[in-house]
């Protein structure tokens, strides 16, 4: 309170001097890009969710040193062209201090490059192809990549489940198989078997019956699926006809959205997962978010919107220490001090600028509700 | 052997769903000689009326289809009436286009009432397995199967019986004499395309039953089962369309038990492609109707206006530099002139308009000049972006050299393609050209070893021309700007050539073609092998723009999107191509702000413009058709 009177003084100062106000009373805007339009427009909706509510808990709350934050909301349609144009517009708008979003890899691929180019600090908040931050020092990114699953999920096939032997079926797009890469890397550590292995394209072929006979047939400790959400909730009903029998089923942190739940209904019960964000955890942060979020939309938050959450935050602890330019947000995350997220403690990794302290949280379907997955978290906090 | 039989068995359930769409779509084809790109779209709309019947209205499943089924009926007159009955007399992409504006609306509307996301479909009938000696059935794939198949009798008896059946089949024979025999042709024609719809509903609906859910995007996929389950069975034959549903479907479901998952989803379009090739009459063995010669349009084209507008055409011939050329000359010049006080921004869209305006040209060469109607385009787009975009992260090519590569692999793969035009034509032609289309995608997207497959090529260097490195959004749009000028130029020199005017004198009439002793086939090689080309470099020029590309170039969509931009612009119009290139994508530009409804502006506007403009801004047969 005390520092936004402070900073109100200063305007007026600076208005009684004469002075033009260089920076007090104007907005900071913030370039949002995601696919508001078309097949995927359901995770634009979800990080527009996440954003939105995060600035206007900032901007109630007096705004970034007295500033208030403005989204622009930009549509990529999830192509690239449009990615890479609308960054352009980002980038030659000197009002916008950074960009955050970024959904489809496709499209996103498409921004990266224009950004790193015209030095606009963006935070990717979702997309997870291992290269994009690869593309230089401006790209940042608070959600995890497939690559840093791998292993977490190999835990909780061994340790969790007791498994020697896994079946797997995932999607093929660079989501799935960049985990699918890493995990089964993990496994072969673990000594543990993969018995059987099916990829399905997405948008393709919806009948999943087929793979899962196989998957049965398999006859693996574990059946795993390295599916989205949406695919896994139709996989799961179409598991109901095969009956895959008792084994457990794995899903990913992919699968950890109320749409598999909604969807797939009692099919999904008893299906185990992680995930870095979850509404099931006492955590009070994670609880207040929720409240406030299911409040505003009327919808419970899944990770997309809890990611663009966080990213919100991150950027707005960093833009005042960055001093309102974009080079000096750039400096100012390459060495953010660690943020408390929803869930873990976040910062980047001054190298890659990937996140790195996210924790994931063990969970298990249950009546149609993620729920924390008790004997899991004592297994594993015991090693 | 389980294995085997379980997959027969469902490969059936959904080789009968397959074939209800099939037969819907069939239908349309067989009265309006129309490929119904909005067909999937009233398989959604069918699965979400009756969505919204039973689990919004509260009515028991029972009642709820009937006034689902009822609710489509109407809304699919509606749409008959605005936006294909106005252009009954258009050429046949015409009302293509209008369908994929259609599809592109209701997809986008039903998004926005509903939700893009899943919605849980959940019926009485279990879909729990039992288990029936060696196999697993679940009472709902017993209930589809029987459903389906009392559908089917009723279809055929109806059409074989009923008055209104004769009125149909008469009608799909031929539009010009069963009006002169008193039958109600557009009549016939908006009851047809409603019970094609209403099937297409029921298909939706049982799908949706099946797997449980809904989405607004399910329709696309819906209409690739079409398509390609009634080309399989012979465009046009309804018997046709349920024995390629059930083919379609039993290959899908012991393709995916037995094949690698790469190949098993190729199948499809492995399957149309090689039945097209060599059983271009499909399974039943159908006459193949020629596009060029369709509807009453065509037949009231007396030969008299033919040979007039044929004279009007050697006129323009002569005319040759036409004020179009010397505008876009002006263009040219004055853009070159300007470019270095633009913003990046508006350099961004130039390099874009200026890429897809190259890339349309080659879609003129060969539907504009030729009058073949190919939609291959988008893979000869990847296969430009993926030779420039792997040759030079790792194999050491220059950025021409590269390109070269590119342009000389689609040249050949076009060449190839055009093989086919010696078997198939009109919309059989497409079908190939659009299965060869997704079997180049969905290798592209398996062969992980050299394409890196769905993880894409990244870290494609900036071009080298000469002491020039292309990295900045200015010298982009030189190169961008030039490369379309020289497109622009060696269209214009196909176009004018002899060779161009046969093309031409082919696309107007085959047989007269052919009858004055033109090399009708190897025109059509020339064609295919040229426009091949323009593709390619534009690929080749967003890969590096990009630096970074995916499977996702070769998608249907890019193929749409150089179709609609020549036919906005005007058929066989360079300067058209400019045109339609820079309302393709500005548009989307300036309704940026719109959010939500861009989609839907966008397709509205698109179907304003075929319903106006149906000749395309700039079009030569346009200006030539009010001469004559």
């Amino acid at each position: 309170m005390k520092k936004h009177q402070l900073s109100r003084l200063a305007a007026l100062v600076c208005a009684i001097a004469g002075v033009p106000s260089l920076s007090f009373a104007q907005n900071i805007e913030l370039g949002v890009i995601g696919p508001f339009s078309g097949p995927v427009a359901t995770y634009g909706r979800d990080l527009s969710n996440g954003l939105v509510l995060a600035v206007d808990e900032i901007n109630a709350s007096g705004g970034i040193g007295g500033r208030k934050i403005t989204l622009l909301m930009g549509d990529d349609r999830a192509s690239p062209k449009e990615a890479a144009n609308l960054t352009q517009s980002y980038v030659s708008n000197p009002k916008v201090l950074a960009m955050i979003g970024g959904v489809t890899s496709t499209a996103t691929f498409g921004a990266v490059p224009v950004a790193q180019k015209g030095k606009l600090p963006f935070l990717i908040t979702l997309a997870s192809h291992p290269d994009l931050t690869k593309e230089g020092d401006y790209i940042f990114r608070n959600s995890i990549t497939m690559e840093q699953e791998g292993p977490a999920l190999g835990k909780l096939v061994t340790t969790c489940l007791n498994a020697k032997s896994v079946a797997m079926m995932y999607i093929n797009n660079d989501l799935g198989v960049s985990m699918t890469k890493e995990f089964k890397k993990a496994l072969a550590q673990d000594g543990v078997k993969v018995l059987a292995e099916e990829s399905y394209d997405p948008g393709e072929n919806i009948d999943y019956s087929a793979k899962l006979a196989k998957m049965k047939a398999a006859n693996a400790d574990v059946i795993w699926f390295g599916s989205q959400s949406n695919d896994l909730a139709l996989i799961l009903k179409q598991a109901q006809r095969v009956n895959l029998g008792d084994k457990p089923l794995l899903a990913s942190s992919n699968a950890n959205a109320v749409g598999l739940t909604d969807v797939a209904g009692a099919a999904a019960n008893n299906v185990y997962l992680h995930a870095p964000f979850t509404t099931a955890t006492p955590d009070p942060k994670v609880r207040a978010f929720t409240a406030k979020f299911e409040q505003k939309y009327k919808v419970t938050p899944g990770p997309v919107s809890a990611q663009a959450y966080e990213g919100m935050y991150i950027l707005a602890q960093e833009i005042q220490r960055g001093g309102f330019t974009r080079d000096g947000l750039q400096k100012a995350l390459l060495t953010m001090k660690p943020y408390q997220g929803l869930g873990s403690m976040i910062s980047f990794d001054a190298k890659t600028r990937e996140t790195k302290g996210k924790l994931y949280t063990p969970l298990v379907v249950k009546d149609k509700q993620f729920v924390l997955w008790q004997d899991c978290q004592a297994k594993l906090a015991k090693k | 052997m389980d294995l085997f039989l379980q997959q027969l068995t469902n490969g059936v359930v959904l080789g009968s769903v397959y074939a209800l769409i099939a037969i819907g779509f069939t239908l349309t084809f067989g009265v309006l000689r129309l490929l119904n790109m909005a067909h999937g779209e009233f398989y959604m709309l069918g699965a979400f009326a009756a969505y919204l019947c039973s689990e919004m209205l509260h009515l028991p499943i029972w009642a709820a289809i009937p006034l689902a089924l009822l609710l489509i009926y109407i809304l699919a007159t509606g749409v008959e009436k605005v936006a294909l009955k106005p252009l009954r007399s258009a050429p046949h992409y015409i009302p293509l286009v209008s369908t994929i504006a259609v599809s592109t609306i209701a997809g986008e509307l039903v998004r926005l009432g509903f939700g893009p996301h899943n919605r849980s479909f959940d019926t009485v009938i279990s879909n729990v397995g039992m288990q029936i000696g060696p196999l697993t059935i679940s009472p709902m794939q017993i209930f589809i199967l029987v459903l389906s198949m009392i559908l089917m009798v009723i279809v055929q008896l109806f059409l074989k019986r009923s008055k209104w059946g004769r009125a149909i089949r008469a009608t799909a024979q031929d539009t010009t004499v069963s009006g002169l025999l008193g039958i109600n042709a557009n009549g016939v024609i908006g009851a047809t395309f409603a019970i094609s719809s209403v099937l297409g509903a029921v298909a939706g609906i049982l799908m949706a039953m099946y797997f449980g859910a809904i989405y607004p995007s399910m329709g696309f996929v819906a209409l690739i089962k079409a398509f390609t389950a009634a080309i399989l069975g012979g465009m046009g034959s309804i018997p046709g369309a349920v024995l390629g549903g059930f083919v379609l479907g039993i290959a899908e479901s012991l393709g995916s038990a037995y094949l690698p998952s790469g190949l098993s989803d190729a199948l499809p379009y492995v399957m149309l492609f090689v039945v097209l090739l060599f059983m271009p009459g499909g399974l039943t063995r159908q006459k193949a109707i020629d596009a060029t010669h369709h509807g009453a349009h065509q037949l009231g084209r007396g030969l008299i206006e033919k040979i007039f507008s044929r004279k009007a055409a050697a006129q323009q011939a002569k005319q040759r530099p036409d004020h179009a050329f010397g505008f876009a000359v002006i263009c040219f010049i004055l853009l070159c002139c300007l470019a270095p006080f633009l913003t990046d921004y508006v350099l961004r869209i130039l390099v874009v308009i200026a890429v897809y305006a190259a890339m349309a040209l080659g879609s003129n060469v060969i539907l504009g000049l030729t009058g073949q109607l190919s939609l291959s385009h988008a893979a000869f787009y990847a296969i430009g972006a993926y030779s420039s975009g792997l040759l030079t992260t790792r194999f050491g090519f220059g950025f021409f050299s590269a390109m070269t590569v590119g342009m000389v692999i689609s040249a050949a793969l076009g060449a190839l393609v055009s093989l086919a035009t010696f078997r198939v034509r009109g919309y059989y032609l497409a079908l190939v050209t659009l299965a060869f289309a997704e079997i180049i995608r969905v290798t592209i997207g398996h062969w992980t070893s050299f394409t890196g497959g769905m993880m894409g090529v990244r870290g494609i260097p900036a071009p080298q021309v000469g002491p020039w490195t292309i990295d900045s959004p200015l010298s982009f749009f030189y190169l961008s700007i030039v490369i379309c000028a020289i497109a622009f130029v060696l269209y214009d020199v196909i176009a004018y050539s002899v060779k161009g005017r046969s093309m031409m004198a082919l696309r107007d009439d085959e047989l007269a073609a052919r009858a004055s002793g033109l090399p009708v086939l190897r025109l059509k090689i020339a064609a295919f092998t040229l426009s091949a080309i323009f593709p390619a470099v534009g690929g080749s020029l967003m890969a590096h723009y990009y630096t970074s590309i995916n499977p996702d170039m070769a998608q249907m969509s890019e193929t749409v999107s150089m179709l609609v931009i020549v036919v906005i612009g005007g058929l066989g119009s360079a300067a058209g191509a400019i045109f339609g290139s820079a309302v393709i994508n500005l548009l989307p530009e300036a309704f940026r702000n719109l959010g939500d409804f861009r989609l839907l502006v966008y397709g509205s506007i698109l179907l304003i413009m075929v319903l106006f403009q149906s000749h395309g801004v700039f079009s030569i047969s346009g200006r030539l058709a009010r001469r004559a």
